[in-house]
């Protein structure tokens, strides 16, 4: 009975690291950044609805995050700064509120100061189309509409200035 | 980036600011482990912590870890099939914890359900919740787990990522084991023995409660006010 009670989860445990090994083998298929960046259309909260489809031609930066975040507090400053920075004909930005309400998105936004345009993802479904998993994680999108780079965590103003430069710059 | 950084990484946060964000899913499980096992003392005459404790934990970190891990580590091809049908494992995950909830609820009504009550039962169960727990948690990334998810999500390096998000997961699995574990050693010898089954019912409600969240799509709302309010 021991064998079964404690061989079960350690096989497990065990068989997880075979499988991932073996997927590193297939892990040649393209991931997340260079792909196309999935299309939505969102309603914004200050009016009018923002669809992705319609800034090609322009760099895009979306910001998920949430109210009840830790760490997302900390980097609204840094992205309200620097949205001021490029012209919007050249650089869109926008936050796109997850797993939260609307009363609670804009209460946040409020407190932190972020004026860029803000939506809330009522259904989930944009957080599942982009894969995303875990708060804040910002997207880097190319002119063409593809993920250029996309960066799970807080931004720092150097790196979201690095990033922005790349897309802006590229022909 | 070394492993035992990852893995204390992971158990430290449990203990710091970063537990609103787990809280998503730390009083679920607590409620879940508190449950099977006031649901044991209820008709089990040997009911040790380490016979019918440690192997759900055991279960539920490999389960959770597992799926944690592999969600982060985007890089790797099985994740984005996992990610690419994620709506319907989370309803899948709903199911599991409403079965979970019910066996609470019957498991001492129902003799059937009680002659099936061992550690092997309990342990497939626990490993099924940890599966579910880890697609429909959203983790708030930690600048150590950024760091992880910035190797994960990289072809060339994201085995390395999902390895260090395992013991990262793991760590953080420990630190809730630890933590469910004292609370029922708490509650088995305070005077709340006196109503275990009423806080085994308890137990079952607030994993009901989780499950109907899930499959209604509602978690967010506990996630902005529960979360919010505390935050």
């Amino acid at each position: 009975m021991k064998t079964i009670t404690y061989g079960f989860p350690l096989a497990l445990l065990l068989g997880s690291m075979l499988l991932v090994q073996g997927c590193n083998k297939e892990a040649a298929t393209p991931i997340t950044a260079k792909e196309a960046a999935p299309d939505f259309s969102i309603e914004l909260f200050g009016g009018g609805n923002f669809r992705l489809s319609d800034h090609k031609g322009k760099a895009v930066v979306i910001n998920f995050f949430a109210s009840w975040c830790v760490s997302c507090g900390e980097e609204t400053p840094i992205i309200e700064k620097v949205a001021h920075q490029y012209s919007p004909q050249k650089v869109a930005f926008l936050a796109i509120a997850v797993d939260d309400t609307e009363k609670k998105a804009k209460a946040f936004l409020q407190k932190t100061g972020l004026t860029i345009p803000a939506g809330l993802d009522k259904t989930g479904k944009i957080k599942d189309d982009y894969g995303l998993y875990g708060m804040p994680t910002t997207f880097f999108i190319s002119k063409e509409g593809k993920i250029n780079h996309l960066h799970a965590g807080v931004v720092t103003e150097d790196l979201l200035k690095h990033e922005i430069g790349k897309l802006v710059d590229a022909h | 980036m070394g492993g035992g950084a990852a893995l204390w990484g992971g158990f430290s946060s449990f203990f710091s600011i970063w537990q609103l964000c787990i809280m998503q899913i730390s009083p679920f499980f607590i409620a879940f482990l508190a449950g099977i096992y006031l649901a044991t003392l209820g008709q089990k005459e040997e009911a040790g912590i380490i016979k019918w404790i440690l192997p759900p934990c055991i279960a539920y970190a490999a389960g959770f870890t597992l799926f944690y891990s592999l969600l982060i580590a985007s890089g790797l091809s099985f994740s984005r099939t996992l990610t690419g049908n994620i709506g319907n494992l989370r309803i899948a995950a709903g199911a599991v914890i409403l079965l979970a909830s019910l066996y609470i609820f019957l498991v001492n009504r129902v003799p059937a359900l009680g002659k099936m009550h061992r550690p092997p039962l309990l342990s497939g169960l626990a490993l099924l919740i940890g599966v579910s727990f880890a697609l429909m948690y959203s983790p708030c990334i930690t600048p150590m787990l950024s760091d992880i998810m910035g190797l994960a999500s990289q072809r060339g390096t994201a085995v390395e990522g999902w390895y260090l998000a395992f013991l990262y997961g793991l760590g953080t699995t420990i630190a809730l084991c630890l933590v469910a574990v004292a609370l029922i050693l708490f509650l088995g010898k305070s005077k709340a023995a006196l109503r275990l089954a009423s806080i085994k019912n308890a137990c079952g409600v607030i994993l009901l409660c989780l499950a109907f969240m899930n499959l209604a799509g509602l978690m967010r709302h506990y996630k902005a006010f529960v979360l919010g309010f505390v935050l």
